[in-house]
């Protein structure tokens, strides 16, 4: 009698503990939907600021360019004048060459933000797998056209300041 | 037991006697001695001292006059330099001029650089 008596006092925790987990299984998953509408709106959230991205610097691209063009109207006018230029010209001819691979990094992830795949017209995300790897394929060539104008515009603003230190 | 007890306490009372007495009589002599000595002393010590006193506040007043002196200077020392300052910048224009288009490279890489120091916009993108 008493081991029917603790027998039937454990049943109540084995209820309890079957009860848990069924419920613990079941709020996992209802929240497995709102993680795909999160991970979408953070993929949609990623192609408005790939676009900005694209934008602000193709602004900067033309800033480049226009550094370039008055450098060698700048370098032409000092040659006139009888100056060593040698440097000058290796320096720009570096900054041409790395804003020439930076615009071409910028092309290419212009190219794929063009026609957003995974995306539907309005931005919103039709297959989620599909949109990652654009906003992948897009990200990896901007931030190369990024890192390149960048270290770019250093060392010619460098080779810039040193010429002119030395040439007063 | 008792009887030791009074006599310490008779012989106590003696010593303070005597020593009330010593004191009494001390007392007695100091007024009978320097009564008229005390207040004259002290009416003649107090204006040595109160004599110097005076004698800083003329003294500090040659200091705040000194200071005035320097500090009128110096404010002319300043416009000096100030003046010449102008002339050094006039005789640097002419070297800018000769160089406009090197400024204008100088100015168009610093706002490029600038604009490039916002921050890396990619930073935090997915990556491969």
């Amino acid at each position: 009698m008493k081991g029917i008596h603790r027998q039937l006092r454990k049943w109540p925790i084995a209820l309890g503990l079957a009860v848990l987990v069924a419920l613990i299984f079941t709020g996992m998953a209802v929240q497995a939907a709102p993680a795909q509408q999160t991970g979408a709106i953070v993929l949609e959230n990623f192609l408005k600021r790939e676009q900005i991205a694209l934008n602000d610097q193709g602004a900067r691209l033309k800033a480049a360019d226009t550094v370039i063009s008055t450098s060698q109207d700048w370098i032409n006018q000092l040659k006139a004048a009888g100056k060593d230029t040698s440097a000058l010209e290796s320096a720009l001819a570096t900054y041409q060459t790395q804003i020439a691979s930076a615009q071409s990094n910028h092309d290419a992830a212009a190219a794929v933000l063009a026609a957003p795949a995974g995306f539907d017209a309005s931005g919103k995300v039709t297959d989620t797998k599909t949109a990652l790897q654009t906003i992948i394929n897009a990200g990896k060539p901007l931030r190369q056209a990024h890192l390149t104008l960048v270290q770019g515009t250093i060392d010619f603003r460098t080779a810039v300041q040193n010429w002119r230190a030395a040439n007063k | 037991m008792k009887t030791t007890a009074s006599s310490i306490s008779r012989k106590k009372q003696a010593s303070f006697g005597v020593a009330a007495a010593c004191l009494v009589l001390a007392l007695i002599a100091c007024r009978a001695s320097g009564g008229q000595s005390n207040p004259s002393p002290v009416p003649p010590t107090n204006p040595p001292v109160q004599q110097p006193q005076p004698v800083p506040p003329t003294d500090t007043i040659q200091p705040t006059a000194v200071p005035t002196n320097t500090v009128a200077q110096p404010t002319t020392a300043p416009t000096a330099t100030d003046t010449a300052e102008p002339t050094a910048t006039v005789t640097a224009t002419p070297a800018a001029n000769t160089d406009a288009v090197g400024d204008q490279v100088q100015q168009l890489l610093d706002q490029l650089n600038q604009m490039n120091q916002k921050g890396d916009p990619f930073g935090d993108l997915p990556q491969p």
